[in-house]
């Protein structure tokens, strides 16, 4: 297919494989490689355009088409006209919003106003179509000022960092959306995620959820160059993930099984990697690249490749150059891992979730392997690069989609890796019960050589004791959290829930998906937590003896006890589906318990297991200095 | 010839408030050749707040001329923090100090202003890395906040701001105090120590030997720069810490630059919160900068006929580690007689690995006079993060190993400018007993 005609119809010929697709929103394409041909517009050309703005809205395109920076400066397109190589960037399909100074939608709002040194602010840009029309029309266009820009102008100029920033969290928002079939809220009062692409120099991003904003740092490499991390499209797909996961599963963040954290941090990796198939033209260049320097296209290629290498040019500048990403999950060996629950270093989020994104990403080079065997068969011969591209798109979108699917699934507190192999597989078998692909298939092997396996999953058997829905109303049930709780209440027994603890239905929402005969299925996800405190003497009591408390530890420390699960409901409104998490799981908190201690998670009071109150989303690699170690007093 | 050998070591603990001032003194039965019958080191001269009612550091400075008898042999400053060396760079202190004709200036590796990486010795890459962070004129907050805007700030009604202010007040760099330093350790009587190093201190104070045990290099001992630092992570983390506090300018332009009031509502809101989360940052940074300044402490045992006398500057628990797994250090270790009390009495400086040498079945029953110099109520720490100084289960714990032997300086009263206890090295049996 030719770029143009990608441009025309960016989903066409991919409503399987769908990259980011799913039902109602078809997930855009970045489809078309921005060749560095600086021009001047031509006079017929600058009376076009003008005409293309005074249009009203009545006929909005569904996209805005926006420039960002394929993954980060350091990535370089290797185009065979030009001799200079210049900066690897893409014109991707953004969901149309009005967009106002900032940019900013109904979801985000860029704040590019940061105070610099002498105190002064640099503006918020207009980046509106309409910028002399009226109030009425304003900003449904959106104006991309970038497309023939200069490297030296994308590096330098804030308001690109603006619009990049801004146009890959809306297509990271969009592919949640997507994949769930509903909006997503975030996890604080506000609409808008404030993003903010000049936060701070330091090296590092983060999510805040009480400042309700996206933080991109920069920093000077050994040689003085700026790095940015709101250049580096990975980086700004990770944060905002953690935004959107916040907004599903806000317990997540909370400190508990050292699986949940990294959970976090897992999720926002796989969703940057995966998030670059998307651009099969982008692929294709780096496709290219990686072909010049070692000939012969293969998986272990393939596993070096730039595409699966998170944050290269962040990792590069702040490394001292051993390893050139920040993290390169993909080549992680499993046997090297052995007994890795053990080990100190895996207790750390981001390196106990690169397990999790070694499984991931090992699953889809299988399947994407398997893919180009089947084309190289029917080819007999190598496969074009294209249609090579073209299937590490399907597989990418695929897997994706799949793993954001499987959060609806997964249990609202003290989530396992066993878990959310549970949710994916479970999620999965929902929508494509043959596995026609073997994609389960082949994330139970790759999961499993890390020694995670599926546990026992809990189907609800509606034969023998069907609940009550005598005093219900479906229309509410379906929708509202007293209704569905009273739902819980009447069939507690059924659904294995302990009516003694308190219990509070946190969320209901619809799930909208297209079922295996091609029809739209409306699924209804309620999640609800349960807990208990009291001091560690009361709770070992209650458990009778069964709650573990480590040695050296006052059995007057207040703890808090979480238990919950997640419901999903068919569309005539029967639970399917119960994930959950019992609070009276005495192992498992004594586990929990045993980790809060390590961690030294105190709340004020030296209570256990409540919120800290230090933002718990802001970067923690230098928090271990306040936490109270082995061997001190 | 017969060894010369001291008849009387003398530890003096200057009321000095939330800093470190101590004189040790070694007494012989006969003038040595150069006339003089006593041998002085001064270990570290500074502080954060001046003891209430005590001395200030000019007086302070005069009795240690005082005590000195007019010289000093040694100085040995632990580690390039204000409550350790503040007093090296006030004026009037500085004078009386410079006549007293220090002869060795022993510092810690981090600042030596030669280091040359070798294959020899444990200062590899790594370790120059770190040394570079640690003290490149451009890390250092003091290039841009003055102590004195700090020390307001600190007082400051917001929580964040104080906080900061107070972690950053100790990184501001004593320039006057690090001169004073360099100038004494001019020709060749500059030494700088880690982990091993072969201090010649016999040279200058006859029978009495020293072991460094602390602190070792990040080439020895990867963790004393701070966690994991032979990993990527670490150096983009110590990266943020040089970005912080560079005060480098923006590359970007401040395009039509204007001011807060064209600001619109939900902009003001979101900038109000991030000078906040960057001063929240920052603290946190500059905090960690902190800790590993403390582990560049050295940690010295100095040894005379038969008694070991500990010096660890403000070592934390990483600098200890690595002495902590040799078995002769640890065998040296639980033989001390004096020691003075890690980092003002903190949690962290006095690791438990430490403590139970003092308290196995054939080590129990021994003396150990103890000193702690510090100023309550200082760092009041909270519940959670243990970080009031001195921590109380810490000194609960000396003080029922040590008994009367434990001596803290806020119990000086105000006519006591310093506290003296004394060993009698000629008998074999004796401990420190106060003067």
């Amino acid at each position: 297919m030719k770029d143009h005609e990608r441009r025309s119809k960016p989903w066409e010929g991919d409503l399987d494989g769908a990259v980011l697709g799913g039902v109602g929103i078809p997930m855009p394409h970045i489809d078309r490689i921005v060749r560095h041909e600086p021009k001047k517009p031509t006079g017929r050309e600058t009376a076009k355009r003008k005409v293309k703005q005074d249009e009203p809205p009545d006929i909005l395109e569904r996209w805005h088409e926006m420039t960002i920076i394929a993954q980060d400066p350091g990535v370089l397109n290797p185009s065979a006209t030009n001799k200079r190589k210049r900066i690897l960037r893409a014109a991707v399909k953004v969901p149309t919003d009005r967009i106002w100074p900032g940019p900013r939608s109904h979801r985000f709002h860029v704040v590019g106003i940061v105070p610099d040194q002498s105190g002064s602010m640099s503006p918020a840009e207009d980046f509106s179509a309409e910028k002399k029309q009226s109030r009425d029309n304003y900003g449904w266009r959106f104006d991309d000022q970038f497309e023939n820009a200069s490297d030296a102008r994308l590096k330098r100029d804030p308001r690109f960092y603006a619009q990049n920033v801004y146009a890959i969290a809306a297509r990271t928002l969009a592919t949640f959306e997507s994949a769930l079939g509903r909006r997503i809220g975030w996890a604080f009062d506000s609409h808008q995620l404030y993003l903010i692409p000049d936060a701070m120099e330091m090296a590092n991003a983060f999510y805040t959820r009480e400042d309700q904003a996206v933080c991109f740092g920069y920093f000077f490499d050994v040689e003085g160059n700026d790095i940015r991390t709101c250049l580096s499209h990975d980086i700004i797909a990770h944060e905002v993930t953690h935004a959107i996961l916040d907004g599903l599963r806000h317990r997540f963040l909370h400190p508990g099984v050292p699986d949940q954290a990294a959970f976090h941090e897992a999720m926002a990796d796989i969703v940057a990697l995966l998030s670059v198939f998307s651009t099969r033209a982008v692929v294709e260049r780096c496709l290219e690249e990686d072909g010049k320097k070692s000939g012969k296209f293969t998986m272990s290629r393939l596993k070096k490749s730039t595409l699966l290498r998170l944050a290269e040019e962040f990792g590069t500048a702040a490394s001292v150059g051993a390893r050139p990403a920040l993290r390169s999950s993909v080549e992680i060996e499993p046997e090297n891992l052995k007994g890795w629950r053990d080990k100190d270093e895996y207790k750390l989020p981001h390196r106990r979730g690169e397990i999790l994104v070694a499984a991931v990403m090992q699953t889809f080079l299988r399947i994407w392997e398997e893919r180009v065997n089947i084309l190289s068969s029917q080819t007999a011969g190598s496969p074009s690069i294209p249609l090579v591209a073209q299937e590490g798109a399907r597989s990418a979108g695929h897997l994706l989609k799949m793993v954001i699917r499987s959060i609806d699934y997964c249990p609202p507190v003290e989530l396992t890796f066993e878990d959310f192999l549970d949710s994916i597989l479970t999620a999965d078998e929902e929508v494509a019960p043959d596995d026609e692909h073997k994609y389960r298939k082949a994330l139970r092997d790759a999961f499993g050589e890390f020694d995670i396996k599926q546990p026992r999953t809990e189907f609800i058997n509606l034969a023998h004791k069907p609940p009550h829905y005598e005093t219900l109303n479906f229309a509410e049930f379906i929708r509202d959290r007293d209704e569905v709780f009273r739902f819980l209440w009447q069939n507690a027994d059924i659904l294995g829930i302990e009516r003694e603890y308190f219990t509070l239905v946190e969320d209901v929402q619809p799930s909208v998906r297209v079922g295996p005969d091609g029809f739209v299925i409306r699924e209804t996800v309620a999640c609800y937590v349960q807990s208990i405190q009291g001091t560690l003497k009361e709770l070992v009591a209650h458990s009778r003896r069964k709650l573990k408390v480590p040695e050296g530890v006052d059995l007057g420390t207040e703890l808090r006890l979480w238990g919950g699960g997640v419901l999903i409901f068919d569309q005539f409104g029967r639970p399917k589906y119960h994930q959950r998490k019992d609070l009276w799981d005495w192992p498992r908190q004594s586990k929990r318990l045993r980790e809060l201690v390590r961690e030294g998670h105190r709340g004020p009071g030296g209570r256990l297991g409540f919120s800290e109150d230090r933002s718990i989303t802001e970067p923690s690699q230098l928090h271990s200095t306040i936490r109270q170690r082995e061997g001190e007093w | 010839m017969p060894r010369v050998e001291p008849e009387r070591v003398r530890v003096r603990m200057y009321n000095i408030g939330q800093g470190d001032c101590f004189l040790v003194s070694f007494e012989y039965a006969e003038a040595l050749p150069d006339g003089r019958s006593e041998r002085h080191i001064l270990f570290d001269f500074g502080t954060k707040r001046l003891a209430e009612g005590g001395p200030g550091t000019k007086d302070i400075a005069k009795l240690i001329k005082e005590h000195s008898g007019g010289t000093l042999d040694i100085i040995v400053l632990s580690h390039r923090h204000q409550d350790h060396m503040s007093g090296f760079g006030v004026a009037s202190s500085k004078v009386i100090l410079d006549k007293l004709n220090p002869r060795l200036i022993v510092r810690p590796w981090t600042e030596n202003p030669d280091l040359d990486p070798g294959d020899e010795t444990p200062v590899g890459d790594l370790s120059v890395r770190f040394q570079r962070f640690l003290t490149d004129e451009g890390t250092l907050l003091g290039k841009r906040t003055s102590a004195a805007e700090l020390l307001s700030l600190a007082g400051s009604a917001d929580d964040v701001v104080a906080g900061f202010a107070e972690v950053a007040y100790s990184q501001v760099k004593n320039k006057v105090a690090i001169d004073q330093l360099d100038k004494w350790a001019r020709d060749d009587k500059g030494f700088y120590v880690h982990y091993g190093s072969d201090l010649p201190l016999e040279d200058f104070i006859p029978g009495v030997s020293a072991r460094v045990l602390g602190p070792p290099t990040p080439d020895q001992h990867p963790d004393v720069a701070g966690q994991r630092s032979d990993s990527d992570e670490y150096w983009v983390s110590l990266s943020s810490v040089l970005s912080a506090t560079s005060g480098r300018k923006k590359s970007s332009k401040a395009r039509g630059a204007r001011g807060e009031s064209a600001l619109t509502w939900p902009q003001r809101w979101i900038v109000h919160r991030l000078r906040r989360v960057r001063l929240k940052h920052l603290t946190e940074l500059v905090r960690w900068l902190d800790e590993a300044m403390n582990n560049t402490s050295v940690i010295l045992l100095l040894k005379v006929r038969g008694r070991r006398l500990l010096f660890p500057g403000d070592a934390q628990g990483e600098n200890w580690e690595y002495t902590l797994s040799e078995e002769e250090d640890k065998h040296e270790l639980s033989l001390v007689d004096l020691y003075k009390v890690g980092h003002h009495g903190s949690r962290n400086a006095t690791p438990k690995s430490l403590w139970n040498l003092w308290n196995e079945e054939s080590t129990r029953g021994r003396r150990i006079a103890c000193l702690m110099s510090t100023s309550p109520g200082f760092y009041k720490g909270g519940e959670r993060s243990h970080g009031e100084v001195p921590r109380e289960t810490l000194v609960a714990a000396l003080r029922e190993r040590m008994q009367d032997d434990f001596y803290s300086s806020h119990e000086l009263g105000e006519e006591e400018p310093c506290l003296e206890i004394a060993c009698e090295l000629s008998d074999p049996g004796a401990a420190f007993e106060r003067v």
